[in-house]
């Protein structure tokens, strides 16, 4: 198996542990500085300029915080997520490329994600998510990620979800 | 529906607000008549335009409005609508721009909101054409410590009035340093379902929730000196504004202001005025809401959530419009004080969208119980049956607030006053029989 092949089966396996609501194992794939972010979406005119924006971000997430969500999912008090919500991540086109650190490889790849309950309904939202995969141990780990919804103003039951 | 089908039962022994008024259409609309249209309402923080141009498009209601800064340095906050035919002038979130031009027929307006071209004007409207008289359609606008407020009510009292006692407890959080307020992270908008007033009247006053809502923080640590030995006041101002001011229970004449650098607290001290600052000393949380549709929540943190991360006070101030009665959009700032080390900023951020933020398992745990009486909404028995019920604490023991200030002080950490408060006056402007 390539370098590459062996990256885009890692980013397989962990948006399948995300998908089957494995959380402990998926946290055991991330690198201790793992940062997860998703900039708000914020609409200029000019089409040529960003589309996000450089300084809010929706979510900006830890191991550490992200430990304290998945905690909180098993307390008997998290009202939102009881009863669970139906979710499933869509992957197509994963991409590897290089970084300048020889250690870590850029993954980009293009994401579906379904949600559904009730009473929220059920949404389909279309994201690019831009991964740093850190490859310097035994087993490739994932050291970042930036989520880029294709969403102008999104919708709650979008955004409080993990991409 | 009519007044009268929405008459409310409010004396000695109960307090209930029918259901319809978070579920009913013509109830919704009749509040962007009744409700939103005479109040200050809240547009953005002075930091998120400024430069000359800087505009950012916001709604008051369900009118679209642009929040622009002049050429002049003046901010304007202009009913986004060509006064040719009316189509949306400003379609972009934010941008700079020395003119607005509208895509239809090409009139332009200055960013001050003055028509300036109009094409082929002279020709085809004659030399007689007053431009003068068909500018952008003005709000009233003004600030309060770089919160932006507008509103298109001519006979609204001022701005310092409508807030009236209520900046004494506002400033205690937005005065504490001489450099003034920041919104370093900008704006968060998204939209979820609920009717807009059960955030207000959350936020305005509900301390009843927060032991149960909010139970998974609480085991989990991350409430702070909340979770301690507290006492609490809920306290109301005209105009329907109330708050929730919580601090840990002390004897101690030393003041400390928990989240704020310690070589901060001095000038904390004079900043504020010594009873704000006796207010203030000590303080677990304070939130309320800025009647109708502004809410703030203000807390401090000791240790950030990672390692390292210094103690950060954390302001958040929100803004909710009603889409419909279902549906609401929300914006929100982290408003820090506008010289602060970046660190303790960064650390406040990370607390606010960690805790309180969209993506946040705080908030998610209150728009879940929000959204679930959309569910319940409909029911042609619980209409009639289950009103929302608002009687808790009506007769509160007696407890001395440990600072004097103003507006109707009622020591009371839980009760559901500020809620009655805010529904009383809520009600009064829809012209319900009560
Ligand atoms: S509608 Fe704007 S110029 Fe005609
Ligand atoms: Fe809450």
């Amino acid at each position: 198996m390539s370098n590459d092949d062996a990256v885009v089966a890692f980013i397989r396996h962990e948006t399948h542990l995300l998908n089957s609501e494995r959380y402990d194992e998926w946290l055991g794939l991330l690198t201790d500085d793992f940062e997860y972010r998703m900039p708000m979406p914020v609409l200029r005119d000019d089409p040529t300029q960003p589309r996000y924006s450089d300084v809010s971000l929706l979510a900006w997430e830890s191991v550490r915080s992200l430990t304290l969500r998945f905690e909180r999912i098993l307390t008997d008090f998290a009202w939102a997520d009881r009863p669970p919500a139906f979710h499933r991540r869509h992957l197509t086109a994963v991409r590897v490329a290089p970084t300048e650190d020889p250690q870590r490889v850029a993954v980009s790849s293009d994401e579906i994600v379904f949600r559904s309950r009730v009473p929220e309904g059920s949404t389909m939202t279309s994201a690019l998510r831009e991964d740093v995969v850190d490859l310097s141990g035994s087993a490739p780990r994932l050291a970042r990620r930036t989520v880029l919804l294709d969403q102008d103003r999104p919708d709650l039951a979008q955004i409080a979800l993990l991409y | 529906m009519s007044p009268r089908e929405l008459t409310v039962s409010v004396d000695d022994d109960r307090f209930d607000v029918p259901r319809a008024y978070f579920a009913d259409a013509d109830v919704w609309r009749r509040e962007l008549e009744a409700v939103f249209r005479h109040a200050w309402l809240l547009i953005g923080h002075e930091s998120e335009v400024p430069a000359p141009g800087d505009y950012v498009t916001r709604r008051m209601g369900l009118d679209e409005v642009v929040l622009v800064r002049s050429e002049a340095g003046e901010l304007h906050v202009l009913l986004n609508s060509c006064t040719h035919r009316g189509t949306l002038l400003c379609k972009a979130d934010v941008g700079n721009t020395s003119h607005f031009r509208c895509g239809y027929h090409g009139w332009t307006f200055g960013n001050d909101g003055t028509l300036r071209g109009v094409p082929r004007g002279r020709e085809l409207y004659g030399k007689d054409f007053d431009k003068s008289q068909l500018g952008l359609r003005a709000a009233r606008v003004d600030s309060f410590h770089g919160l932006v407020f507008a509103t298109f009510d001519q006979e609204l009292c001022s701005l310092p009035d409508y807030l009236g006692p209520m900046a004494f407890y506002l400033e205690c959080i937005l005065g504490v340093s001489p450099a003034g307020t920041d919104a370093p992270y900008g704006s968060f908008r998204f939209t979820h379902l609920g009717n807009w007033k059960l955030e207000a009247d959350n936020l305005a006053g509900d301390g009843y929730h927060l032991r149960h809502a909010h139970r998974a923080g609480f085991e989990m640590g991350l409430m702070g000196a909340q979770a301690g030995s507290v006492e609490g006041v809920c306290v109301q101002f005209e105009h329907g504004h109330a708050l929730r001011a919580q601090r840990t229970a002390t004897d101690a004449e030393e003041q400390a202001f928990p989240g704020y650098p310690e070589d901060r607290w001095p000038e904390i001290a004079t900043q504020l005025s010594p009873e704000q600052a006796r207010m203030f000393a000590h303080s677990t949380v304070m939130h309320g809401l800025v009647f109708p549709n502004m809410a703030f929540v203000h807390t401090p943190r000791a240790g950030g959530f990672d390692d390292g991360e210094v103690d950060a006070a954390m302001m958040q101030v929100r803004l909710f419009n009603p889409l419909g009665p279902d549906e609401t959009e929300e914006l929100n700032w982290l408003v820090t004080p506008r010289d602060y080390p970046e660190d303790w900023k960064l650390s406040a951020f990370k607390t606010m969208q960690r805790q309180h933020g969209a993506t946040a398992f705080f908030e998610s745990d209150d728009l879940e119980n929000f959204r679930r009486m959309l569910q319940v909404n409909g029911g042609r028995e619980t209409n009639r049956l289950v009103p929302a019920n608002f009687d808790l604490a009506r007769d509160v023991a007696p407890f001395t607030p440990w600072f004097d200030g103003p507006g109707n002080v009622v020591g009371a950490d839980v009760s559901e006053v500020n809620q009655r408060w805010f529904y009383r006056h809520y009600l009064e402007m829809m012209g319900a029989d009560a």
